[in-house]
């Protein structure tokens, strides 16, 4: 475990400090100034730079590169996967089978019955038996067939939700074959591994510059299954509300509630069309990069020794330090793949929020 | 751009303190010689010095930052004993909280049923201030109906308020048993609900992501302490608001019962009649939450069993916690016609909060604060007489 | 061994560590006072660290606030309508079921099922919007190629009057970054003067510069959204039950691609008063004004959405700069140590 290891690291280091103890040196001449500003120099360079910088390089390069490789990659990895997934109801051996609902939208079913068998038979009885005005009797006749039809499509709600999950999965996987893997793959990894870049480059000398890219990595890293995850729990959530909704569709006083569970229903169904939609668009902004000419296209990399070409003689060169391992020599990240990625995750929020409050009440 | 010193100005400070050098160089020509040797014994005696002052340096400072990076080790694991674990604690007893109602009426020993005497009390505040506004209402339409004459509108309507005014002080009466009726059914719905389908693999994840949320922040609070602040707001902000909403809607619903007097009275009189029913519809739908928490509980469970990548994909698992967290937060909400999606994300997003104390937090973490020195002080010797 | 047990002893042995170190030599944390020369020595070795985080934000600077100077080709840009048409073609291969489903439907009512003659003059207004709404539908592609050549052109065009290709002081583009140049320069100078004081102010003018180049590429990837999506508009549109969501749509595709036209006009304006600010008012501090225009190009969107007024722009940017005052404050209170100097006493008088 990762805490196991850096316990074990602060206890050697601790160690080798207690053991050092009995060598400890002498101070410098309190009369002497150039000795004085030497040993001012040296407690100063030990503090921000020998000490602190390799600490800030190792949480760089050693935590946050491996994360980046594990969870910054791992939507743009998983992202047909992620979105396609929908739950299936009745087909027991798909891979998202899920009993639960079945079962609720069952338990519903047989919550609202009753009130149905009710009614139908009430109204029967008001139309057979208890003559009133020909007013009552044709709106009455009117709610029975209206109760009838109601309840054909309420006993068969679970075909009903099972289609709409289907066709939705197939519009949205057409749509999703659209984009080019390629492409989105470029532009995604463009925004978060230019957010990583400077996040480097600013992170040597001081960490508090760069919170607000180090934050944006995690933004990144979690908001598109943030968005996913949400959908498939309010669609979980409508699905097994949805018999009730229709049952109160029917009935007069409750239409509103009804139409709102219905309307909320088919949205967040056919959310997954407008995610992959998104994914489509990303594929399509990659022709951002062309706005400008390459050669106008400013750079950045994660160069903390601005020594250019003086760097590169002295066998430093200017894109990282790649003496060990463990450090990347990370390429240039470019102001237009940078803006264009980091709006890429922005839209893969920003587009199912901006329908779900345009499609409302569109049903009669 | 304006400098602070424009760069004509600095060129001639340049100029003029090199002028001077030169000029000092020619006239202590014989000076020259020993100036730099002076210099160059200054500057190899610097880097002695240097040197022979280093190892003592990194070695305090190595010492002082594992201290430090020791210390917040120790901090981490008590802020996970005092925070993250109760969060976890919370989670795992969900159910129970959502099911939890205020004590409306109580029954000792024997089965009876009575009031709450708290409760009682309030309300009969309550009722006793509704009472002059009682006959005043009634006197008024019982006025209108006897000397003015209105149009027939106007007298059904008075009518009618007259009718509902009478059946609205026998409805006040019974305030407490009706709430408590209410939340009856509430509760039973509730019940039957969370029995409906196993919850456990809800909060299952709901307890995976703040495991992930408290994994990154270990990671984080290892180098930079203020770094690792803006997580736990976060973590903070998500995990504790599905809660304090909970607990919201229990004082709400108390809130409401001791105002329902006020809210029936409203309702039936004619002139303030769409005061009483806004009054009426919040009552109710403060009341009936409940339900909608424990259908969501169940719909994270639901859905936990058909969510992609869920086993694979540590980073998934966290995305979907959260996102169970969001959807606590924000679903009842909006049925309580509080927030808008959009404006519900934007104050989740703020609080990763960018823009902010950084610079602030870098400048307390080097500002050291020191105390008063102490001096031993010698008395002083007393006057002696001269020898 | 136990965790806790290590983290115990890891605490007794930090809590002991000083004291191996405890020397009554003057270091950094104590009150003794620091000869100069030593003050010197850590103050040079600090500013090296001060310079190179300039040296650092330099570079992100000149990344970030490229954008000032080509405003035009930021402006005008486009999507290129050759990508989008395949894909409004799958589009539209999509929608004809549906046109052709209603259009078979109205006609077979018409010819076998009318009843009334109210009836069949509905079916026939609804056959001639569906012919209507189809011929749209497959011109789709072209009509949004119209508007998107359009909106450039007049862009184009309005941006003619300034010279906003330059980054001279006067053309837009140098207004900006005169604007954020200020910023930067106070963040160097701030800098300079503690490690940390110039942080908020790096956040400022980056998130200014970062938004500034976000909007636009927000904009281009929402104008191939709609873009794509403009025959399920179209379609939406000519049917009555769903003529609402359509004309939802319509609003924002025409909205998004008209906000370069706001820009446009934005670079237009800054333009003009600026000039003239200078001639009236010689000795104004442009800088500021610098960093209103800079505000005005980032809100032109939001206020032609009507989604945000005056108000709520006031706000926001309060919003962002509210951490100024105690950045100020705490830089204060660190450069503000008490001394207390060591109580000497009078020797004593023992010759009397």
């Amino acid at each position: 475990m990762k805490e196991n290891r850096i316990i074990i690291l602060i206890t050697a280091v601790a160690l080798v400090c207690l053991a050092c103890a009995p060598f400890a040196i002498a101070e410098a001449d309190p009369l002497d100034p150039i000795a004085q500003a030497a040993e001012g120099a040296a407690e100063a360079s030990a503090k921000y730079f020998i000490v602190a910088i390799p600490i800030r390089m190792w949480f760089q390069y050693e935590m946050m590169y491996p994360w980046m490789l594990s969870y910054g990659e791992s939507f743009i990895n998983n992202y047909k996967e992620a979105i396609l997934a929908n739950p299936s109801l009745l087909d027991s051996s798909a891979k998202g089978y899920n009993p639960g609902i079945t079962n609720a939208v069952s338990y519903s079913i047989s919550l609202m019955l009753p009130f149905y068998i009710l009614a139908i038979v009430l109204t029967g009885a008001y139309i057979m038996f208890i003559s009133g005005s020909i007013e009552g009797r044709v709106k009455a006749k009117n709610l029975l067939k209206r109760l009838v039809v109601s309840m054909i499509f309420f006993s068969m709600s679970p075909l009903i939700l099972e289609t709409m999950l289907v066709t939705s999965q197939s519009i949205s996987s057409a749509i999703i074959n659209q984009a080019d893997p390629a492409n989105v793959r470029m532009v995604l990894e463009g925004g978060i591994w230019g957010s990583y870049v400077i996040f480097c480059k600013l992170g040597v000398t001081d960490l508090e510059i760069s919170i607000a890219y180090w934050t944006s990595l995690y933004v990144m890293a979690w908001l598109p299954y943030m968005v996913i995850g949400m959908r498939h729990i309010m669609m979980c959530l409508f699905c097994m509300v949805f018999p009730i909704g229709i049952a109160l569709y029917s009935f007069v006083y409750m239409r509103d509630i009804g139409r709102k569970i219905l309307e909320q229903t088919i949205v967040w169904i056919y959310l997954q069309a407008f995610l992959s939609m998104a994914i489509l668009v990303i594929s399509l902004g990659a022709s951002y990069y062309y706005l400008l000419p390459a050669d106008q296209n400013p750079k950045l990399t994660n160069a903390i020794m601005p020594l250019g070409s003086l760097g590169e003689s002295l066998g430093m060169p200017s894109t990282g330090y790649q003496g060990s391992p463990a450090y990347v020599s990370l390429g240039p990240t470019s102001i237009l793949s940078y803006a264009v990625g980091s709006m890429g995750y922005a839209l893969l929020i920003a587009v199912p929020f901006m329908m779900l409050r345009l499609l409302n009440k569109f049903l009669p | 751009m304006k400098r602070i010193i424009s760069r004509k100005t600095r060129k001639r400070i340049i100029i003029s303190l090199s002028a001077l050098l030169v000029i000092s160089m020619i006239m202590n020509a014989s000076a020259v010689g020993p100036l730099a040797l002076a210099v160059w014994a200054g500057v190899k005696h610097f880097w002695e010095e240097y040197a022979k002052a280093m190892p003592k340096a990194v070695g305090k400072e190595i010492g002082a930052w594992a201290t430090a990076a020791a210390i917040r080790l120790v901090l981490a694991e008590f802020i996970k004993m005092a925070l993250f674990d109760k969060f976890k604690d919370n989670c795992d007893h969900l159910p129970e909280i959502i099911l939890m109602n205020p004590k409306i009426m109580i029954a000792d020993n024997n089965g009876n049923y009575y009031g709450n005497p708290p409760m009682e009390e309030l309300v009969n505040s309550f009722i006793r201030l509704t009472q002059p506004f009682y006959v005043l209402a009634i006197m008024l339409v019982a006025f209108y109906l006897l000397f003015v004459s209105g149009s027939p509108l106007g007298r059904a309507r008075a009518k009618a308020s007259l009718i509902r005014l009478v059946l609205s002080m026998g409805l006040i009466v019974l305030t407490i048993p009706v709430i408590q009726l209410c939340l009856d059914i509430s509760e039973i719905i509730t019940g039957s609900i969370l029995n409906m389908q196993d919850v456990t693999p809800g909060i299952a994840i709901l307890k995976g992501a703040i495991d992930g949320v408290y994994d990154n922040f270990l990671g984080a609070i290892t180098i930079s302490y203020w770094n690792s602040v803006y997580l736990l707001m976060f973590s903070g902000v998500m995990f504790f608001f599905p809660f304090m909403l909970i607990a919201l809607r229990y004082f709400m619903v108390i809130y409401f019962t001791t105002l329902f007097p006020v809210t029936v009275l409203l309702y039936a009189f004619y002139f303030t009649r769409n005061m009483g029913g806004h009054l009426f519809r919040e009552t109710f739908r403060w009341i009936f939450i409940q339900p909608l928490y424990a259908l969501i509980l169940v719909a994270i469970s639901v859905s936990a069993v058909s969510m992609p990548l869920i086993g694979t994909d540590a980073s998934a698992r966290m995305g979907f916690g959260l996102a169970g967290f969001i959807v606590l937060i924000i679903a009842p909400l909006i049925v309580v016609k509080v927030m808008d999606w959009l404006a519900m994300l934007m104050i989740i997003l703020t609080s990763i909060e960018f823009p902010g104390m950084h610079g602030v937090v870098g400048m307390i973490d080097e500002l050291q604060v020191e105390g008063p020195e102490t001096v031993e002080i010698t008395p002083p010797p007393p006057i002696r007489p001269r020898a | 061994m136990d965790k806790h047990k290590i983290i115990t002893v890891l605490v007794i042995a930090a809590f002991f560590m000083p004291i191996i170190y405890a020397d009554d030599t003057a270091g950094e944390d104590s009150l003794e006072a620091k000869s100069f020369a030593k003050v010197l020595g850590e103050e040079a070795v600090k500013g090296i660290s001060k310079g190179w985080m300039i040296w650092m934000c330099q570079d992100l600077y000149t990344f970030l606030s490229s954008i000032t100077g080509h405003l035009r080709e930021y402006i005008i840009a486009n999507p290129p309508i050759d990508d989008l048409k395949g894909v409004q073609g799958f589009f539209i291969a999509l929608m004809q079921p549906f046109f052709v489903l209603g259009i078979v439907l109205t006609s077979a009512y018409l010819l076998l099922y009318s009843e009334s003659p109210r009836g069949r003059a509905k079916a026939k207004a609804v056959l001639v919007r569906l012919v209507y709404a189809l011929v749209l539908v497959s011109l789709s592609p072209l009509i949004i190629m119209l508007l998107i050549t359009f909106s450039s052109n007049l862009s184009g065009a309005i941006m003619d009057y300034t010279n906003v290709d330059s980054t001279s002081a006067d053309s837009a583009g140098g207004i900006i970054e005169e604007g954020s140049g200020h910023m930067h320069h106070m963040f160097d100078v701030l800098t300079i003067i503690h490690r940390t004081g110039g942080v908020e102010l790096l956040l400022l003018w980056e998130t200014f510069l970062l938004i500034m180049n976000f909007v636009i590429a927000m904009r281009y990837l929402l104008v191939i959204l709609w873009s794509i999506m403009f025959p399920v508009t179209l379609l939406l549109f000519s049917f009555t039950p769903t003529k609402s969501i359509g004309k939802k749509f319509l609003h924002q595709t025409f909205l998004w691609i008209f906000v370069q036209v706001g820009w446009a006009i934005a670079v237009l304006l800054i333009e003009s008063s600026v000039r003239g600010m200078d001639i009236a008012m010689p000795g104004y501090p442009m800088a500021k004004i610098g960093l209103a225009c800079l505000f005005l190009f980032l809100t032109t969107p939001r206020v032609v959405f009507g989604l945000m007024d005056w108000l709520s722009l006031g706000v926001e940017v309060v919003e962002i700069v509210n951490a100024a005052p105690l950045s100020m404050g705490a830089l204060t209170m660190d450069e503000m140590k008490v001394e207390r100097e060591v109580i000497v006493e009078e020797p004593a008088l023992d010759n009397l």
